[in-house]
């Protein structure tokens, strides 16, 4: 339960010339530990986790999630992979509308292509749960508040017991509070699913919670900022 | 379906609309469909129940040949008989003409209705029953709707004639079939010589043979429907407009899934993101598809064979499987086709797109 990107490269076309994101990047984050990425805007760390996820092969580089060599992944067989170890929680809790918060789990289930069975009533259930959303099952995503919405979106992302979670901005459409709540969940959380996460922010203080706190600059990963504990 | 159900029941409203428009636009390909048979029964049925797989017209002066400008040349049937390979060649007389009689019951007077009246040698198996001269045979339906019994004296044409039998003659240029002898029917439409050979043929190379010898233009029989007067205008106007229907089903449909599809694109994204394949979200677009345009379809459908068995009672409507089942199997097709449009944009959603509002 890992996640490892050795010497990654990826640049986006930029005008004429090429601009490079992430430069020759190394991260490790091991099972049950939570890495905050920091940086500025622009700075890549959207791009960091698409990598990381299979949403963009690198240009270069060794992406190791789970164990399973990602790099050269494509299409269905990168799909499969996102599907069985990774987890996603995104910027906004972008949860599909006609689904309760149950169903937003489920579907973690279903898209493997085989039945729901009572073992995924009874994880969703008890992800539900431990994310503090016992008796808000059946509501659909309007009839949840922004911060719940965002546990929802936590919850789903553990559905599959992946072995990495990677979160983007998950604060950023949160009132403070309600943020730094969630950033707690999400330290919880990873710790007693033995995950390896990776949470985006660029508030130091909501990145505090991390075992270990990273800046993104100029594509790679400077020394830690500071040491949470 | 995980998805399609839930969004269904979700907005159900959007889809409900969709549903009414499918199943009104099923509802008037049916009823279209059913009139298109009934009005093409009543322009053929007669010759479709005929024991025969060609006609034999007359060589026409224009481009194709008709029944009104058709008569055969002297000694057409007997020189066809001689041809090699026709089993069968025998002469039919087709035209026009009033049926009076006197109505019963206290409202004395007469009544007259026009027919169709088709002429048969006595030797030939054209009609129901033998022919003989001064007696007729009428259709059942026409039976049914004006009274007639067989024995009864009834005017052909002005010449005074004696129902001999109620059968299944069909119908003909949208007038009910009155099967007589040869001889009655020169005598009421005043032809000199009979409209068309009915031809039994072992093959079809025979009918170049039989023009050759007869002097004749011989089209097949389901060709020769378009030999009867405004059958093939009617038709190919029905056909038109039943083919202007799917099409406007194929475009909205096609047009309805494009905005549900892009609406929802990333929602997409995000299931893709979460390690969905393609074909699980295709597989889950089409089927809910399938749902809107079945259920639409069958409300549809349901309105239009309730509507057509009425109706059919009181017009040229035909209600049977074909123009039922088989319109609402054509709409479903092609508002999946219609729907189909939205593959390209459902496959190639990026599901890079889920991470990053700010894109
Ligand atoms: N698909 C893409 N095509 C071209 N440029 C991109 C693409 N994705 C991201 N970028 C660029 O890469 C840079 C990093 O983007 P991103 O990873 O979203 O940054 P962050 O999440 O740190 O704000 C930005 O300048 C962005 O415009
Ligand atoms: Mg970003």
């Amino acid at each position: 339960m890992s996640l490892e990107l050795e010497s990654v490269t990826l640049g986006y076309p930029d005008g004429e010339r090429r601009r490079i994101i992430l430069d020759g990047m190394d991260l490790a984050v091991a099972g049950g530990e939570l890495v905050a990425v920091t940086g500025p805007s622009g700075s890549g760390k959207s791009t960091l986790l698409a990598v990381a996820g299979t949403l963009t092969p690198p240009e270069s580089g060794r992406v190791v999630v789970g164990g399973v060599d990602a790099g050269s992944l494509r299409g269905g067989a990168a799909a499969r992979l996102r599907r069985e170890r990774v987890g996603f929680v995104f910027q906004q809790a972008n949860l599909l509308g006609s689904l309760t918060a149950r169903d937003q789990l489920l579907l973690a289930a279903h898209i493997g292509g085989r039945r729901v069975r009572a073992a995924d009533r009874a994880r969703a259930e008890e992800l539900l749960g431990r994310v503090g959303l016992a008796g808000k099952e059946g509501r659909r995503p309007h009839q949840l508040s922004g911060g719940e919405r965002q546990r929802v979106g936590v919850a789903r992302a553990l559905m599959s017991r992946p072995a990495v979670l990677l979160v983007d901005e998950p604060t950023s459409a949160l009132d403070r509070e309600r943020g730094a709540d969630v950033m707690a969940l999400l330290a919880e959380v990873v710790r007693e699913q033995g995950v390896a996460g990776v949470v985006v922010t660029h508030d130091l203080e909501n990145a505090s919670v991390a075992d270990r706190v990273v800046a993104l600059r100029d594509g790679r990963l400077t020394s830690p900022v500071r040491s949470a504990r | 379906m995980f998805i399609a159900l839930r969004d269904l029941r979700f907005a159900r409203g959007r889809f409900a609309l969709l549903g009414t428009v499918v199943a009104l636009l099923t509802l008037m390909v049916v009823m279209l469909s059913g009139l298109t048979a009934g009005l093409g029964a009543a322009g053929v049925s007669a010759l479709q129940r005929l024991p025969a797989d060609h006609l034999a017209f007359q060589r026409p002066t224009g481009q194709s040949p008709t029944f009104t400008g058709s008569s055969l040349p002297a000694g057409a049937a007997a020189k066809a008989g001689a041809v090699p390979g026709v089993e069968s060649a025998r002469p039919l007389g087709t035209g026009a003409a009033k049926l009076a009689w006197a109505a019963g019951g206290e409202r004395h007077g007469s009544r007259s209705e026009s027919v169709s009246v088709f002429g048969a040698g006595p030797g030939s198996d054209l009609a129901p029953r033998p022919t003989a001269d001064g007696r007729i045979q009428i259709n059942r339906t026409f039976a049914d709707d004006t009274g007639l019994r067989v024995g009864q004296r009834v005017a052909l044409g002005g010449r005074t004639v004696t129902v001999d039998a109620i059968e299944d003659t069909g119908s003909f240029a949208h007038l009910p079939v009155v099967f007589t002898s040869l001889t009655t029917w020169q005598q009421v439409t005043r032809a000199q010589q009979p409209t068309v050979l009915a031809l039994r043929l072992a093959s079809p190379a025979a009918a170049a043979r039989v023009d050759a010898a007869a002097g004749t233009r011989t089209l097949t029989l389901a060709k020769s429907y378009g030999a009867v007067d405004g059958y093939s205008a009617e038709q190919t106007s029905l056909n038109l407009m039943r083919g202007l229907l799917l099409i406007v089903s194929a475009l909205v449909v096609g047009a309805y899934f494009t905005v549900w599809t892009v609406q929802r694109a990333h929602d997409l994204a995000v299931v893709r993101a979460m390690g969905a394949s393609r074909g699980y979200l295709l597989r889950d677009a089409l089927a809910q598809a399938v749902v809107v345009l079945v259920v639409g379809g069958a409300a549809g459908t349901a309105v239009a064979f309730g509507a057509g068995s009425l109706a059919a009672r009181a017009a040229p409507y035909q209600v049977s499987a074909g123009t039922v089942l088989l319109p609402f199997a054509l709409m479903t097709v092609v508002g999946l086709v219609g729907s189909m449009v939205t593959v390209r944009r459902v496959a190639s959603v990026d599901p890079l797109t889920a991470l990053g509002a700010a894109r």
